[in-house]
């Protein structure tokens, strides 16, 4: 989408720049332990979106408001899978604590969900060309 | 031209019944829970709190044991900031920010529901500690190492704690990316970044800082749940500690902002439309709006003044350099007002009353942001009562503004004004003669963090009536759930646009269908494209056409 990482880049630049004004006032990267580090990690982190971004259209680097796209997209109503991968992630997290196992039930619940999420978006694929095929025949 | 003619969206089959609400990828549903959750964990952290004013009101409270007073602690500022206040921000940006921008559907919807019921979860476990042996984390809601790895805070009640506060933490992420990657590549055609409405810029810089400071805190829980589960130690010696403090601040002070910025535009978006005008100085709100954030990624070494591992003179200039866009919005809040014809709305009450007690906070943040004045009120009762005024009788009266400007558009039904301003006013008294206080005893010395206290000249009337305070903030509270009760039993039907409102989502029917809209969008011209038709239709004037303009606004 057009101008889509704009808002990014902008503030990509007014980190940076306060980042090497810290640089600056502390004279060297390890003089305020981690802080440095972590900035660049924040900086790291913002990069990868714009790089992500950038990588599936250039146009998100381009000025101007948003176009018209007739491409059908389907739009999932619900999701049981990622409702199942929430679940494992937090018997998993509980399980650390609370006894292993919440750990392996957690396991065997991420790998279910993990099918239920594969059959949910080949619906959702199927769905799209449907729908595609009907548009072209209008 | 409508937005589902020209792109067409085949949508999947949609369960009924809870079952459906609780695997809902439609990002009003998941909003909507979303918010609806914070609010049970507001009430359960405000009990807390009730329970801790009781035990201060007198200077030999025996309400609670030191013990129990510490869980208290911990488990109302771990409640109230990783389940209410910034998974509040995030409901918030959550369900509008689509609406405003003409997306029809939120991007990584999988995504975003998985995070919120990861973060259900870690609520959840976080607050499951209460039933453990040695009860819950009772470190402080920082939870700083020494003290809280395992030899000085043992037991599971700990553990839990910090296995809460990471899960609560993925889950907030992962949504905050969602609803980012939504304004960035889902806006309507025609919606240029500088025609975006005010609430989806604070919506926007606020999911900047959830994926750019959330991972620190990731990071930094996990880290010390494996320092303390297993033989490895990580935040070992001054270091070590310095090191959590580091990352852990490097989350702690962007998260204060992600807890601000949604309230602000939802207060300026009320503030705005009961002045029947459009906001003042937009491009100046928006270009404030981007530094201010930025800013507070480079400012969270002030909690760590007085450690002496951090460069002060860096952290005391950015913290004070806060203070020019945090003024431009005030200058912007100003420019509104003058020359718009004011409706005092419940609304308008609680966005003005966010602007007046944010500025309390604000100002005393200028305070606390310089080293030397930062060494006398570290860790006093001044501290508390600065971080209330920003986050209570800032961010909380900003939400309130947000809900009675948006109720009926995500309800369909108006709120009481009666009881709304009912509830205005005691939140008001409650919460200065609570907060204010503290600045008193603060300065007079008063350590915060403790149960009991010595009988300082003072100390046991401003604790009285602090407490006194939080029972009148209690009864606000009731006042707002009795309204909202009242307002859906009995209700009183809003229609889609009642206040006349300014952007996208008033365009679309009350509450709004499940892709959000049916109708064609209209243009957009401007951040206020609903204002735009409207003053078309006044310029055009009678019986020129206008009445068509008019049709499709109030539709």
């Amino acid at each position: 989408m057009r101008s889509g990482a704009i808002p990014v880049i902008a503030w990509f630049v007014l980190n940076a720049i306060l980042f090497v004004v810290h640089l600056l006032m502390t004279g060297h990267a390890q003089a305020d332990g981690l802080a440095a580090w972590l900035s660049a990690f924040a900086l790291g982190i913002l990069l990868v979106w714009v790089v992500v971004m950038a990588a599936e259209s250039r146009q998100v680097l381009h000025r101007g408001a948003p176009e018209l796209s007739r491409e059908p997209e389907a739009v999932p109503a619900a999701s049981v899978g990622a409702l199942m991968v929430a679940f494992a992630v937090v018997a998993c997290g509980f399980g650390l604590v609370f006894g292993a196992f919440l750990v392996f039930i957690a396991a065997g619940v991420f790998v279910g969900a993990i099918f239920v999420l594969a059959r949910e978006i080949r619906d959702e694929r199927r769905a799209r060309r449907a729908w595609s095929r009907e548009v072209a025949d209008r | 031209m409508t937005v589902q003619a020209s792109r067409p969206r085949p949508a999947m089959a949609r369960p009924g019944g809870w079952w459906g609400a609780v695997t809902s990828t439609d990002h009003k549903r998941i909003g909507l829970n979303l918010g609806c959750m914070s609010l049970v964990f507001f009430l359960v952290g405000g009990i807390f709190a009730l329970i801790m004013r009781s035990q201060l009101a007198s200077d030999n409270g025996h309400v609670v044991s030191d013990y129990t007073y510490a869980e208290l602690f911990t488990m109302h500022g771990s409640t109230m900031i990783y389940l209410f206040v910034a998974p509040m921000a995030i409901a918030m940006a959550m369900y509008l920010a689509p609406l405003q921008i003409g997306a029809v559907s939120l991007a990584g919807p999988r995504t975003a529901l998985t995070g919120f019921w990861i973060w259900l979860g870690g609520g959840l476990v976080m607050q499951s500690g209460w039933f453990a042996g040695d009860g819950p984390g009772r470190d402080g809601w920082f939870s700083y190492v020494p003290l809280s790895d395992s030899q000085n805070t043992p037991g599971t009640g700990q553990d839990l704690w910090t296995m809460g506060v990471t899960l609560a933490a993925i889950g907030m992420l992962l949504m905050g990316a969602c609803v980012l990657a939504t304004i960035l590549r889902r806006r309507a055609p025609g919606m240029a970044l500088l025609r975006m409405p005010i609430f989806s810029w604070t919506a926007l810089v606020t999911v900047l800082m959830v994926v750019s400071g959330f991972p620190a805190l990731i990071i930094a829980m996990g880290l010390l749940f494996i320092d303390r589960t297993t033989d490895v130690y990580i935040y070992s010696g001054f270091a070590g500690a310095i090191d959590y403090q580091d990352i852990f601040w490097f989350f702690g002070h962007p998260v204060v902002y992600v807890m601000f910025f949604p309230f602000l535009g939802a207060a300026a978006e009320a503030v705005a439309v009961c002045s029947h005008k459009r906001w003042f100085g937009y491009k100046a709100f928006v270009a404030s709006m981007l530094a201010f954030s930025a800013l507070s990624m480079a400012v969270w070494a002030h909690h760590m003044f007085t450690t002496g591992g951090v460069t002060n003179q860096y952290f005391a200039a950015t913290s004070t350099a806060l203070v020019v866009p945090a003024g431009i919005e005030y200058f912007d809040l100003v420019g509104t007002l003058i020359g718009g014809s004011l409706v005092l709305r419940t609304s308008m009450l609680f966005g003005l009353g966010f602007f007046v007690q944010f500025l309390i906070g604000g100002l005393s943040g200028i305070w606390v942001a310089s080293p030397p004045l930062d060494y006398a009120a570290n860790d006093t009762y001044f501290v508390i009562a600065h971080f209330h005024y920003t986050l209570f009788a800032g961010s909380v009266f900003g939400f309130f503004a947000g809900v009675y400007h948006w109720f009926p558009k995500v309800t369909g039904a108006r709120l009481r004004e009666g009881l709304g301003k009912v509830h205005f006013v005691l939140l008001v008294i409650g919460t200065n003669l609570t907060f204010f206080p503290m600045f008193l005893v603060g300065e007079a010395g008063m350590p915060r963090r403790i149960s009991r206290y010595p009988q300082h000249p003072g100390w046991v009337t401003d604790n009285r009536l602090e407490t006194i305070g939080a029972g009148i903030i209690a009864v606000a509270v009731l006042v707002f759930l009795v309204n909202v009760a009242v307002s859906m039993r009995r209700r009183v039907i809003a229609g889609d646009d009642p206040w006349e409102g300014h952007t996208l989502e008033w365009a679309t029917s009350s509450p709004p269908p499940p892709l959000n809209f049916t109708r064609p969008l209209p243009p957009i011209r401007s951040y206020a494209p609903l204002l735009d038709l409207r003053e078309q239709v006044a310029d055009a004037g009678p019986g020129s056409g206008g009445a068509e303009i008019s049709q499709e606004v109030s539709a």
